[in-house]
């Protein structure tokens, strides 16, 4: 059974069409019901939840005083993302899509990962920021992030002391798009870091 | 005289209509029907997963959106207060009609890059503007603090900021001493560096940054 927006036809008798006219009222009270609340229940039409279909290659665009949310590709990230596109309100700037979320978080540590919105500047643009954060008291160690970002941007430590003017200096060096390392002029081990990177998806 | 636009009408048929007379009614009201829902949804006609969503435009509401035990709201709303600027932003409401938030509370835009700094910016729900990036400074003796520029101007109060030598060998700074420039119209746009008494003078350092504002 599919619903038809064609029927009924003038040239038959309704008589003959009561099927197909059942079948459009079941459909659309079936169809209706995924994603939102079901006819005759409590509340009914409200989204229960949403389904983003398909991904949407070309930005929808935003004409009027509304936003609009979609899903979409990221190249080299294997999910689709949610997007959002908002009206233009900034003198001279483009109402990028924004990249609002990326398909894995790491909250169980211990170098944890979330993730913040970007803009997708270009078609080839990547995105989201990813965010991670971490502790550490082995700086001898590298930190590794996974899922590894395309690109690292920065990475801070601080150290975690209660000995005033030490340690005086804490730097960190990216290695690489996934590894940094903490450098300081205490011993290793000495001191416990607290860490936070940002990189592109 | 024009022929109006069929529109959907839910009062057909009426009860003492003959069946055959209201064939024009049903067939406006499904193909309304069928025009209506096709807009952000996967069409009703369509061989698989239809009802699902394509996209959603969420028209801007004139007000907090009411929500019941169980609900969240998502919905638009027009911010005006950022910038002087106004657009439709994205809030969420929790249930039992909760204090609204902004959870899209700003658009993001590329910046530019330059030798001496390299900048980015991104959100977190409820109007705090995420900066980050890389700054070099030239310290020397006597000389001024090297200013860190927000871009956007629109922090109105800065909630935290962490700064971080970028080094590849021990013992080579420190990390800067900051200070918040005074607000021009209530907005903050400047951090000044200084040279940390740790580092001798002249030098030259990469700070990574990260500093996160109130809109």
């Amino acid at each position: 059974m599919t619903y038809n927006p064609n029927i009924p036809l003038s040239e038959l008798s309704p008589a003959l069409q009561q099927s197909e006219i059942q079948t459009n009222f079941s459909e659309f009270s079936t169809i209706f019901a995924n994603n939102h609340t079901a006819f005759n229940t409590f509340n009914q039409g409200d989204h229960e939840a949403i389904i983003f279909q398909s991904k949407v290659f070309i930005a929808p665009g935003v004409s009027g005083n509304y936003d609009v949310l979609y899903c979409n590709v990221v190249p080299g990230v294997a999910s689709n993302q949610l997007f959002v596109q908002m009206p233009t309100f900034l003198p001279g700037i483009t109402n990028f899509p924004m990249i609002l979320t990326y398909n894995t978080v790491n909250t169980a540590g211990p170098n944890y990962q979330s993730f913040l919105p970007s803009a997708k500047l270009q078609s080839n643009s990547r995105g989201p920021y990813l965010f991670f954060f971490g502790s550490t008291s082995n700086i001898a160690v590298n930190i590794t992030l996974s899922p590894a970002p395309s690109s690292l941007l920065l990475a801070l430590a601080v150290p975690n002391t209660t000995v005033s003017g030490f340690p005086s200096h804490t730097a960190t060096n990216i290695i690489n798009n996934s590894t940094f390392k903490i450098i300081s002029d205490t011993a290793s081990g000495s001191y416990s870091f607290s860490w936070m990177a940002i990189g592109l998806a | 005289m024009s022929t109006p636009e069929p529109q959907y009408n839910p009062n057909v048929p009426n009860p003492k209509d003959i069946f055959a007379d209201s064939q024009g009614d049903f067939l406006t009201n499904f193909q309304e029907l069928y025009n209506a829902f096709s807009q952000n949804h996967v069409a009703l006609d369509a061989l698989s997963s239809a009802g699902n969503h394509t996209i959603i435009q969420l028209l801007e509401q004139g007000g907090d959106s009411q929500t019941d035990a169980g609900e969240i709201s998502v919905y638009t709303k027009k911010v005006t207060n950022q910038a002087n600027q106004t657009s439709d932003q994205i809030f969420l409401r929790y249930q039992g009609n909760q204090t609204a938030f902004q959870f899209i509370p700003y658009q993001i835009y590329g910046l530019n890059q330059n030798s001496t700094q390299s900048q980015f910016f991104t959100f977190l729900p409820g109007g705090i503007l995420f900066y980050f990036g890389t700054i070099t400074c030239s310290f020397a003796a006597g000389t001024k603090p090297v200013p860190l520029k927000l871009t956007p101007a629109i922090a109105k109060y800065i909630t935290t900021m962490n700064f971080c030598t970028k080094s590849t060998s021990s013992g080579s700074g420190s990390s800067p001493y900051v200070s918040l420039q005074t607000p021009m119209n209530g907005i903050y746009d400047t951090i000044n560096l200084f040279n940390s008494a740790l580092n001798s003078v002249p030098t030259t350092q990469t700070f990574y940054y990260v500093v996160l504002a109130n809109i």
